[in-house]
């Protein structure tokens, strides 16, 4: 593995830090920048993103984990602050300039000829999407594990869980409840039954009356479309964001399709918010080198038929093109 | 935010003995003069030592910045060094804290002979900085807020791991003790993303801070941040060995993500160049 430290000075004259693992090949096909989760420092969440660009690298993609400004090596430190407020900054675009800089000055280092795609985990998901809605141009896609697509509450103020979270919230309490021991502690106070009353009503409605998408992740998910931006989103299936995706975004914009011309979701059913287990890690790697292979495919596909551009942002507008190209002969 | 243009950054990577590229930083002041004080800094470990990690930077700058030079860097299988942890314990990462010392003093030969070396150790870390004080020349060693007993702290990464488990693991109703006996019986467990095995278990279990220090060849300074309310007796009872004194010091559980992120730890980071400071007077 061939690891190479990166830096990235900001109009501000402060350093971003990062580290590049370069594909194995030596000659990328696909670069990935992968943006932080949260205000977790580049390796990521039990090293989560070291291990997937340490897969990645195997299969020819290249992958640079950044520390934006306040985080990990790069300049700065984080204001002292209760986790949720930083963690509303991030959901605000806090590290999207930082994101859109580490996308440029590599593309500087690597050249115009390899896709980069931006990605990360949850709130790194986010940053990469309104990203590449604020810079179409200088994206091929977004590959997001886990997004954030409420923003975090206040502590004490959750927000109601979405129907199909609180549907299989309730198996879990069905369960329990016919269990011989649940009766002596609900009775003693130890389940709280007003939860469980909440959770399935919540599981009944038609409506996600809580539901309310984070106005950042929306208006950057909108324009991101607009701008014909690819997305791969890979969730795990034990994870609140995974339920908020379905119910607030998958059914209500994509009619419910896991695949469609500009998407991709992918599910994996055990795995939870950090993808903690090997296996599941592998299964996200595997995921995102086929979705990205299917980019570079359909990139060369279009620069074949002539239409002159190698960038797989412009496959729909290439396939738009095709089509007039072949009414007009 | 104030630019550190009186301070210098370097990163990149060395090999360790076994062949493994370890990422090194070191910070320093500008125009750094030969004779003045070496820190070595060793981080905790699995996800301790992400969480610690800005709180590490902020003190390496603030201990540049008063005319120390600083070395971090990450074991194998941490940060963003080659190598997974699975199937290695203290023995391999006190490894890494010797090669790492042993590159530092070669690179900076006509430095090493003038400068004494304090070593640093942080949680987990302050065990390896204190295995490997002897073999690295440290003239000084602080702990931070040191794991004391390796049990412990072993029961502690075990209860988390059950915390965060994914429903199907929690409906296997699996406790500590039954991962404790898997990972005796030679097989690997999952705490947090990080695979321990074998090497681990055997290694840490066994660990005492007390008897380290007992042994240690300098004097050793322990800051703890008293996260359970108070400073620990057994911490306490340590500054009867010459040479060792405890400071109480206000601070978080800095280790851990938790409801406030605080990685300046003001007084911890200040108390800490002070005694720096006060060595090189």
């Amino acid at each position: 593995m061939r690891l190479e430290t990166f830096t990235a000075v900001g109009p501000d004259g402060f350093t971003r830090r990062g580290v590049l693992t370069h594909a194995s090949s030596g000659h990328p096909k696909a670069a990935l920048v992968l943006l932080p989760a949260g205000t977790q420092p580049r390796p990521g969440p039990g090293r989560l993103y070291f291990d997937l660009a340490e897969r990645l690298a195997n299969d020819g993609i290249t992958t640079l984990r950044i520390d934006a400004l306040g985080i990990g090596e790069s300049d700065g430190t984080l204001d002292v602050l209760p986790t949720f407020e930083l963690w509303q900054r991030i959901e605000s675009g806090a590290f999207v300039p930082d994101a859109i800089l580490a996308m440029r000055a590599l593309a500087a280092q690597l050249g115009r000829h390899v896709p980069i795609y931006a990605g990360g985990l949850c709130g790194g998901g986010l940053t990469a999407l309104v990203a590449a809605a604020d810079a179409p141009d200088e994206v091929a896609g977004v590959i997001a594990l886990n997004i954030a697509v409420r923003s975090t509450p206040r502590p004490g103020q959750a927000a109601p869980a979405v129907a199909s979270e609180a549907r299989s919230q309730i198996g879990g309490y069905a369960r329990k409840l016919l269990s011989p021991s649940a009766w002596p502690r609900a009775l003693a106070g130890g389940i709280h039954l007003r939860a469980i009353v909440h959770t399935a009503a919540a599981a009944l409605r038609r409506s996600n009356r809580g539901g309310v998408l984070n106005p950042t992740f929306e208006a950057g998910f909108d324009r991101a479309i607009a701008s014909g931006v690819r997305q791969l989103h890979v969730f795990g299936g034990t994870d609140a964001r995974w339920h908020q995706f379905h119910d607030l975004v998958l059914r209500p914009k994509w009619c419910g399709a896991v695949d469609g011309a500009h998407h991709r979701v992918r599910i994996v059913p055990e795995a939870e918010h950090h993808f903690m287990s090997p296996a599941w890690r592998q299964q996200v790697a595997v995921w995102i080198v086929e979705w990205i292979d299917d980019q570079v495919r359909a990139g060369a596909a279009v620069e074949l038929a002539g239409l002159g551009t190698s960038s797989t942002r412009n496959m729909a507008d290439g396939v738009e093109r095709m089509s007039s190209g072949s009414e007009t002969l | 935010m104030k630019r550190a243009d009186d301070m210098t950054y370097e990163a990149g990577f060395i090999r360790n003995r076994r062949g493994h590229a370890l990422f090194y930083a070191e910070h320093a002041p500008a125009n750094a003069s030969p004779s003045i004080p070496r820190c070595l800094i060793c981080a905790p470990l699995l996800e301790e030592h992400n969480a610690a990690r800005g709180v590490l930077v902020n003190l390496a700058r603030a201990l540049a910045a008063s005319g120390v030079r600083v070395m971090r860097f990450d074991y194998t299988g941490h940060g963003d060094s080659e190598g997974h942890t699975s199937t290695i314990g203290l023995g391999e990462w006190c490894d890494d804290v010797e090669d790492v010392a042993w590159w530092w003093q070669s690179r900076t030969r006509k430095l090493a002979a003038a400068s004494p070396m304090r070593v640093i150790g942080c949680r987990a870390g302050a065990l390896l900085a204190a295995m490997a004080a002897r073999t690295v020349g440290a003239d000084r060693l602080t702990a931070w807020c040191p794991v004391i007993d390796g049990r412990t702290y072993l029961r502690d990464l075990l209860r988390l791991t059950l915390l965060v488990a994914p429903p199907a693991a929690k409906a296997e109703r699996t406790t500590r003790d039954a991962l404790e006996g898997r990972l005796a019986l030679g097989e690997s467990v999952n705490v947090f993303g990080w695979e321990i095995g074998p090497s681990f278990y055997r290694s840490v279990v066994t660990a005492s801070f007390a008897r380290l220090v007992e042994q240690a060849p300098c004097p050793v300074e322990i800051f703890d941040t008293g996260a359970t309310g108070r400073l620990p007796p057994e911490l306490t009872a340590l500054e009867r060995h010459a040479g060792v004194t405890v400071h109480s010091v206000a601070g978080s559980t800095f280790w851990i993500e938790g409801a406030r992120t605080d990685l300046q730890q003001e007084a911890l980071v200040g108390a800490t160049v002070e005694a720096v400071a006060a060595d090189a007077a």
